[in-house]
């Protein structure tokens, strides 16, 4: 089954997701932050990195857009969903940035599952 | 002595008249006096002459002597008479004289404090003596004098007062005329724009603190405009009013809203970050209490409603969240839209489809009537969306159960006209004057469980407003409601490419 992995700076939030994700039938990776993902995505042995990535916007240390930035800037076309409260963010970041995807909190769950199986869909 | 004028000169008269008079008689007597006696003596020598013919030569001697005497007499008499007749004209000149001089004194007085008072000098007053007219006039001209001053005085303290009150006001007053041009200035707005002098034009003054086009708006107006323009820390806002009709100028007021202004930016961001970061907390609230709901086959009845209303309320809270969101954006000047041309048939029947299982839930009657072949709206249709389920909920939330609500599409004079109307309890008066105010609901909100935040309809206006339309409102105790939303039209000619456009423009 794929591999999602999923940086929020709310441990809460990380529980929900993962447990929510894993009830799908996903394999979740979490990080706490924008740092931790980058290692757990450059980190990983081939074949053991994540297929997608979750990343809220707004994080301590490293931004879930500073991760994306830095993974689009590697040449790593890797799906990403961006997660943010902050509206204002997401659409100064739309431009810039290229994100498989937007998100809003609070999070329609609906929306995100519909969301990732689509992007992995199109990998399989 | 002050006997009147007309007495005077009836005085004069009479008295020259009386000389004259004396002078005639004594004059007359004398002369026929004279005559009487020359006659007698004549006689007499005549008589004389008859009866002693030799006395006739003494007699004519004598007659001759007489004559001469007589001769000599008439004329001593008329010498007199002529002398006294001289001395009676040159009294009667001496009296008119005194007379004219009685009244040229007074009347030169008077003229002397005319010209006194009209060059200035409001202390001049006259001491008229003379006949009684010019002493009334005296009277009388003192008493306008005392009166010129005293409102002069009265006009003097009020105009000081005026002044002193412009002086110390803490907002400013610059006065305009007609061109523009400051004729005059406070010095609280001198000292809260960056002034030059009177004399300068308005523009010219305002240039380094707003653009033109902005002047331009804030005096074309009649009625008073609030103009906020920053300038560094400070924030003013400025108020036109046009002058009375006669003058035909302007007057600024300038107040210093910094303070206000710097509130109301905190508040704006205590609202946008409380959003923000409540929006974490809710995320796992809804989330875990929908992984509770897909566990429902394991929960008992009991369990699943009890979710079933920590799911319902954090939807309210989302949407109560999403309406300050909206607002504090809208206050900020931070409510963006981007307007597409839009049909506006499939955004209504869009709203009124999300709105069916609601309507529903309350065997309420949902009916849409679309005018054929409108034209499009400039508009962002998600927006509108919002705007339209906004008052389709409004109405499903106030109306009661098998009620019958309305949505019409049409073509009205200033765009496309939206109404959605229902027959539902209506709004009383008092209600309808706050009705697009922040937190105001409906009486039925305040008893009924109506989930409304009250915010709603403030944010459907701004919305609404932000596009170039409007939204109104028709309602009635009794009589129901309909909320009407003008948008602006797309000529039909405009339709065309952009690319076309620019063709023809050129």
């Amino acid at each position: 089954m794929a591999r999602i992995l999923v940086a929020d700076d709310s441990e809460t939030i990380l529980l929900l997701l993962r447990t929510r994700l894993e009830m799908e039938g996903y394999e979740v990776i979490t990080a706490a932050d924008g740092a931790e993902a980058s290692e757990e995505l450059w980190g990983r042995g081939p074949g053991e990195g994540p297929d997608l990535m979750l990343l809220d916007a707004m994080m301590p240390r490293k931004s879930g857009l500073d991760v994306l930035r830095e993974v689009r800037a590697a040449g790593n076309q890797i799906p990403v969903l961006i997660v943010s409260a902050h509206g204002e963010a997401i659409a100064a970041a739309r431009d810039e940035a290229s994100a498989s995807g937007y998100l809003g909190k609070p999070i329609d769950f609906g929306e995100l599952l519909g969301r990732v199986s689509e992007l992995l869909g199109e990998r399989r | 002595m002050n006997a009147t004028l007309a007495n005077r000169l009836r005085i004069g008269f009479a008295i020259t008249f009386a000389l004259l008079a004396a002078v005639a008689v004594i004059g007359v007597g004398n002369l026929l006096e004279l005559r009487h006696n020359f006659e007698r003596s004549t006689e007499q020598s005549y008589a004389r002459q008859v009866s002693d013919p030799k006395a006739a030569d003494a007699e004519m001697a004598r007659r001759t002597t007489l004559e001469q005497q007589v001769t000599e007499d008439t004329r001593r008499t008329t010498i007199l008479f002529a002398a006294l007749l001289v001395a009676c004209l040159l009294t009667a000149g001496f009296v008119f004289d005194r007379l004219i001089a009685s009244i040229e004194r007074p009347l030169q007085h008077l003229v002397d404090a005319a010209g006194k008072l009209a060059s200035g000098d409001l202390r001049a007053r006259v001491s008229v003596g003379g006949p009684s007219e010019t002493a009334a006039l005296g009277v009388a001209f003192n008493e306008m004098a005392d009166e010129l001053q005293s409102t002069y005085r009265r006009l003097e303290e009020s105009r000081e007062r005026l002044s002193v009150t412009l002086e110390s006001l803490s907002d400013g007053v610059i006065t305009l005329d007609e061109s523009g041009t400051v004729t005059d200035a406070n010095p609280a707005a001198r000292r809260l724009v960056p002034w030059g002098e009177v004399g300068t034009p308005i523009r010219e003054l305002l240039a380094s603190l707003v653009d033109r086009r902005s002047i331009d708006r804030l005096l074309a107006g009649g009625e008073p405009k609030e103009l906020h323009l920053g300038e560094g820390e400070a924030t003013l806002a400025i108020t036109a009013s046009k002058l009375g009709a006669q003058e035909g100028g302007t007057v600024l007021s300038v107040r210093d809203i910094s303070q206000r202004a710097r509130l109301e930016r905190m508040k704006d961001e205590f609202v946008l970050t409380a959003s923000h970061e409540l929006r974490s907390p809710l995320t796992s609230v809804q989330g875990f209490a929908e992984l509770l709901m897909l566990e429902r086959e394991r929960l008992s009845a009991k369990q699943t409603e009890t979710v079933e209303i920590i799911l319902e309320n954090t939807r309210h809270l989302v949407r109560l969240l999403n309406d300050l969101l909206d607002l504090a954006r809208s206050d900020a000047g931070r409510l963006t839209i981007q307007p597409v041309p839009t049909e506006v048939e499939p955004l209504v029947s869009d709203a009124v489809r999300s709105m069916r299982t609601q309507a529903e839930a309350r065997r309420q009657e949902l009916r849409l009537d679309v005018e054929a072949a409108l034209p499009q709206v400039s508009v962002e249709p998600d927006r509108i969306r919002q705007v339209l389920v906004n008052l389709l909920a409004n109405a499903n939330e106030y109306c009661a159960e098998g009620a019958t609500i309305r949505v019409t599409a049409m073509r009205g004079a200033d765009g496309v006209v939206i109404a959605v109307s229902d027959d539902g309890p209506g709004i009383s008066p008092q209600q309808l004057e706050h009705i697009f105010e922040r937190f105001v609901r409906g009486e039925a909100g305040l008893t009924q469980r109506v989930s409304g935040s009250g915010l709603g309809l403030a944010i459907s206006k701004s919305l609404v407003e932000l596009h170039g339309g409007s939204l109104d409102v028709d309602s009635a105790p009794g009589q129901g409601s309909t909320f009407r939303v003008v948008l602006p039209a797309i000529p039909a000619r405009s339709t065309r490419g952009p690319g076309q456009r620019l063709l023809e423009s050129r």
